[in-house]
């Protein structure tokens, strides 16, 4: 309710504003508005999807330029270019976004920066684009009947489209897309395996930011009615980009004050604007240093302070409530994986592994260091292709499938160090699991955005059952990292389980747990277990591994020496010889090469 | 005479205990061993002692140094050496630049880089091979010579025996008890128990970050609690 | 075929200088992986520094280069200094921070050389040498020369020397160059003067060829990144060649579409990185979502 009246206040606020402004502040006023969507797009790509996109404004710019060559050049009205503009702005996006499918950050920047040199250059020399004069004489947007030629009247389309642009991006940064960008953000490799498909997800960012730009070169085109190369050149890219981080990049609001502040400022400074330059250098260098998340994080940054001050809250986690037991089915086979190796530049970090785990089983696999039991868990969640061999889910074939695929068809897995997405909060982890859909479902952003709503509102009932169930409702929106880990452990446990997997893959997870946290991991294993889902667990603390596989794997060197129920491995020879250091078998120089890779991935 | 002595130690990282109290003395020529299976706060202990993991203590002091306020890189200066663990060898320089960078802060004229040659023949035929391009072995080898180019009063090794051959495991084995016998004070690390029986006289048992065990090698070689904590039984 | 060689010379000539800047690009990011985007405004200002003292100061030409560069070291040790609680932790924010260094320092410019930039007379005054029909510039041959005996010094320092090694040690493991006795926020300071010092050398020299102005960083910056990232990020050897082919690639793209060269730079380069994006010496990472 106190949002809805703040939001009424604020439109209020914008409607009423020309009212109480002259000629040339509305004109500021309407470059400001123009600004915060532009720089709106480059939150959502930079700040959200964390995409280094150093092509904003060119998109700005392609936007601008398509409704000038339109309109002067091809004869077409205000309107109809407007909509052919965004479409080739978006156009854009995609093919300046491609090269993010093979790398990141500097990298991405440096392509980015380069693509956006490209344009600039094209413009400036271009018979077309008018050349450095740049195109004047675009026709004033009509509307029914009304000119829009005045500041004024401009300024409440501009208002419009600043709202829509504003609602859509909320929405998008609210609801299971925004969650899957920041996902991506934060670890693209634990986003993948909870069924994120990272290089549509990194399109998509483009897309946005290409829809944005557009839109405001369309704004631009018809606010200004002339459009010429140094609008759109390194400088501005730089003033946008200060834009963002001032503001904070992460927030979509923030991205607006802060376009918004430094449109005004721009203004003020206009005299000055040599030392105005310098100035807004010295706060970005300062901001990225002292508020990394800009002026939208400095609430967050005094609360934190306050807390430290105070001595903070220690988060207590609730029990467990038990899964209903679901009778074992008949045996069938949950997983098979078949003569499975995997070699890196000649080492050979898996030889030949196979094993069979039935349905409703707890399996154990166990080894020294360095044996290749974590690139085992790697080959059958999707991270590597096998050299060689098969995996089979449930009778069907799974050999070398993208993370995100397995994990839609139910394979579910935790990380040795635990990869939490920090800047989430926990409710957000569990939501981000709980979404089962394929990125491509995201259609529905633009046609249905009811639809939107309505799962959301569908997935925060079942996060909210799904803490409860693990005990977890009294920290559902901390940040994982100011939790104890033993909460952060089972924090990634439940969110494993909100993927509703038939899988469940376990790497280490009672590492660094404490007596009476391990007795209640292996409660919640042996739930999950009774519950039908098949657990395969990587586990040192021996205790554990005996109490709770029903049958145990023994790998050492990438090899299988030992495969049966816990009492008979324990006293197996090679077992006794690899783990307490007997010459017989202790582990070769290839294994644990492989470890080293494995640990320096 | 230079003791090494911690005493209270913790390490931490982020909200996880590697480590808890935990306390010895290393006696000038002494051998010390701590055995413990993965994750039981060994490494981190050593890591902690050389002040590259965050760590909380009473004391860690080395002769009249106090090691807690000193920078991570003037230990060497007083006379300790350490081969962490996955030996981290420069992959990328030769073997001769690895070892003399062990000697980084004395002098390059006078090294004993000829008694690690010495030591290690095959070094020596592979001082201009780069590091990265030797085998797991020789790497462990060129880790354990870097130590010693600093002439140090005592080494810290962490894991030396990790992905090596049985046979290298005997040969690193009979070097350390040379280096030993020679009046080098060694602080070993290891999972691999029989190794460090051979060649440690007392032994530290670490279980979740504590130590649960302490007694002579001989001894503790038969204790059923080591089999436990390594086998689960 | 006389055309082609003119080309030629012109390209290996601005790409020595792209070279020097790739190199200041790599030995920074070697050292701490610290991506500079400032580098291009340090190279901005090493030209001016140097054209300033050659012009006003009417010191030789070798004794203001030398000035400058050690102007830009000291710039150099001031950005890292800043920014040393980000290394290691938020590229990203590391990123932006040396965006917003470079935008300090082109404001900067402005305001202590003015907007308009000025032109750099020759320091070599004789005229150009003619082998069989082409024309080689004098002042050519001396960037060339010069670009080398940098790059040679550069490795006899990295090959030859204990502070050399040590640097190159603490890129690639800086924990174990802690524990031999290395103090690696001291070798990643000079790593950072001796980026900017290259920098400097790089801008002084490119002076006399074009017209020295604020915005020339942006452009020579993101050259001699693009540089660095066509050899493989990092790699010495890399940024040479990476420099050379850089600089042939914009000068026949200058020969081929005249205004439209960089237009045609940067949609090769865009090609070739997606094609590999580790370069030409970089190593193959793994990089699968």
């Amino acid at each position: 309710m106190k949002r809805l009246a703040l939001i009424a206040i604020a439109a209020i606020a914008a409607w009423l504003l020309p009212y109480g402004l002259g000629g040339y502040a509305i004109h500021v006023a309407d470059v400001a508005i123009i600004f915060a969507i532009l720089a709106i797009g480059l939150g959502l790509t930079m700040g959200v999807a964390g995409q280094i996109n150093l092509a904003q404004v060119a998109f700005f710019g392609v936007g601008a330029y398509t409704v000038a060559i339109l309109t002067t050049e091809a004869g077409f009205g205000f309107w109809t270019a407007s909509v052919l503009a965004v479409l080739t702005a978006v156009v854009f996006g995609v093919l300046v976004g491609i090269p993010a499918l093979r790398m990141q950050s500097h990298y991405l920047g440096i392509v980015t920066l380069g693509l956006a040199l490209a344009f600039t250059n094209w413009v400036t020399n271009a018979h077309i684009a008018g050349r450095a004069e740049g195109i004047s004489d675009i026709p004033v947007p009509p509307m029914f009947g009304i000119v829009l030629s005045s500041g004024y009247l401009f300024y409440y389309v501009e208002l419009i489209v600043f709202a829509i642009a504003l609602a859509f991006a909320l929405l998008v940064t609210r609801s299971p897309l925004g969650r899957r960008l920041r996902a991506m953000r934060d670890d693209d490799l634990a986003a993948g395996a909870l069924g994120a498909e990272i290089p549509l997800l990194r399109m998509t960012a483009f897309v946005l930011s290409g829809l944005y730009g557009g839109l405001a070169g369309v704004l631009y085109a018809g606010l200004i009615r002339f459009v010429a190369p140094e609008s759109f050149n390194i400088a501005n890219m730089f003033l946008l980009l200060a834009m963002v981080i001032i503001g904070g990049r992460s927030s979509i609001l923030g991205c607006v004050v802060g376009a918004v502040g430094l449109s005004l400022v721009r203004e003020a400074l206009l005299d000055a604007s040599g030392y105005a330059q310098l100035g807004y250098g010295l706060v970005v260098v300062l901001v990225v240093v002292f508020a990394p998340k800009g002026l939208a994080g400095l609430p967050g940054q005094v609360r934190a302070l306050l807390r430290k001050r105070t001595g903070g809250s220690r988060a207590q986690l609730g029990a467990f409530r038990p899964y209903d037991p679901v009778p074992a089915s008949a045996e069938d086979v949950a997983l098979d994986v078949r003569e499975v190796t995997k070699r890196f530049k000649g080492l050979v970090a898996l030889d030949k592994v196979s094993l069979t785990v039935p349905t409703g089983q707890i399996r154990g696999i166990v080894g020294p260091n360095g044996s290749g039991k974590t690139t085992l868990f790697n080959v059958i969640s999707g991270f590597y292709d096998p050299t060689e061999g098969s995996v089979v889910l449930g009778g069907r074939e799974a050999t070398g499938m993208a993370p995100y695929r397995l994990s839609l068809l139910g394979v579910a897995r935790t990380f040795q160090n635990l990869r939490l997405f920090e800047d989430l909060s926990v409710r957000e982890n569990l939501l981000l699991a709980l979404d089962r859909t394929r990125t491509t479902w995201i259609w529905r952003y633009p046609i249905l955005p009811w639809k939107v709503l309505g799962y959301e509102r569908k997935l925060h009932r079942r996060t909210a059952e799904l803490l409860e169930r693990f005990g977890l409702t009294e920290v559902a929106d901390a940040e994982p990292r100011s939790l104890p880990y033993g909460i952060q452990r089972r924090i990634e446990l439940a969110r494993a389980m909100a993927m509703s997997p038939a899988l469940l893959l376990l790497d280490e997870p009672a590492a660094g747990l404490n007596g009476e946290e391990v007795r209640q991991l292996a409660d919640i294993v042996r739930s999950i277990r009774d519950s039908g889902v098949t657990v395969i667990i990587i586990e040192h603390n021996m205790g554990l591994v005996m109490s709770l596989c029903d049958r145990i794997t023994v790998l050492s060197s990438g090899k299988v020496i030992a495969d049966g129920p816990p009492a008979e491995v324990a006293v197996h020879p090679d077992v006794v010889a690899a783990y307490l250091g007997d010459s017989m078998a202790a582990p070769t120089e290839e294994t644990a090469e492989a470890a080293v890779e494995e640990a320096t991935r | 005479m230079t003791t090494l002595t911690v005493e209270g130690l913790s390490v931490h990282y982020g909200g996880v205990r590697a480590a808890h109290d935990v306390s010895f003395t290393v006696e000038p020529g002494q051998s010390l061993g701590i055995i413990g299976a993965n994750g039981a706060g060994k490494s981190s202990t050593l890591k902690a002692i050389m002040g590259l993991a965050p760590r909380q203590a009473r004391t860690i002091r080395f002769g009249e140094h106090d090691l807690l306020r000193a920078p991570a890189h003037t230990l060497v200066r007083h006379g300790i050496g350490y081969v962490p663990e996955g030996r981290h060898v420069f992959p990328g320089l030769t073997v001769e630049k690895n070892l003399l960078l062990g000697a980084y802060t004395s002098s390059w004229k006078r090294t004993p880089i000829d008694e690690v040659f010495e030591l290690f023949p095959v070094l020596g035929e592979m001082r201009g091979r780069l590091a990265g391009a030797l085998s797991g072995g020789q790497q462990q080898m060129l880790a354990v010579g870097r130590a010693m180019m600093c002439r140090p009063k005592v080494m810290l090794l962490d894991e030396p025996s990790m992905g090596l051959s049985p046979k290298l495991v005997n040969d690193i084995a009979g070097v350390l008890k040379e280096l030993n016998a020679g009046g080098l004070a060694i602080l070993l690390v290891e999972q691999n128990a029989k190794l460090t029986f051979d060649v440690t006289t007392t032994c530290l048992v670490m279980e979740n970050g504590e130590i649960a065990a302490s007694g002579a090698s001989a001894e503790l070689s038969d204790d059923p609690q080591v089999r436990r904590i390594y086998l689960g039984l | 075929m006389q055309v082609f060689l003119q080309t030629l010379i012109g390209g290996v000539t601005f790409g020595a200088v792209y070279a020097l800047v790739a190199m200041g690009f790599s030995i920074v990011y070697r050292t701490m992986g610290l991506v500079n985007f400032a580098h291009g405004s340090v190279v901005m200002i090493g030209a001016y520094a140097a054209s300033t003292f050659y012009m006003a100061s009417k010191l030789p030409f070798a004794v203001a280069v030398v000035v400058a560069i050690a102007v830009t070291a000291l710039i150099g040790l001031v950005i890292e200094r800043f920014l040393r609680p980000l290394e290691n932790k938020d590229f990203t924010l590391m990123l932006i921070g040396t965006i917003g260094f470079g935008a300090v320092l082109e404001a900067g410019a402005v305001l202590v050389w003015g907007a308009t930039g000025h032109a750099v007379p020759s320091p070599v005054a004789t005229g150009p040498i003619d082998v069989a029909g082409i024309r080689i510039p004098t002042y050519s041959l001396l960037v060339i020369a010069v670009a080398a005996a940098a790059t040679g010094l550069l490795a006899l320092f990295l090959q030859r020397t204990k502070r050399g090694a040590a640097m190159q040690a603490v890129a690639m493991d800086h924990q174990a160059a802690t524990a031999v006795g290395i103090h690696v926020g001291r070798s990643n300071a000079m790593a950072f003067a001796i980026g900017a010092g290259l920098a400097a050398l790089a801008g002084s020299l490119i002076g006399p060829m074009l017209y020295v102005n604020p915005t020339m960083g942006g452009t020579l910056g993101i050259k001699g990144f693009a540089a660095a990232m066509l050899g493989g990020f990092g790699s010495m050897p890399g940024a040479i060649v990476g420099g050379l082919a850089f600089g042939l690639l914009d000068s026949f793209a200058a020969g081929n579409f005249q205004e439209y060269s960089e237009l045609v730079t940067f949609l090769v380069f865009a090609v070739i990185v997606m094609i590999r994006p580790t370069g030409i010496f970089g190593e193959a990472t793994v990089n699968r979502a």
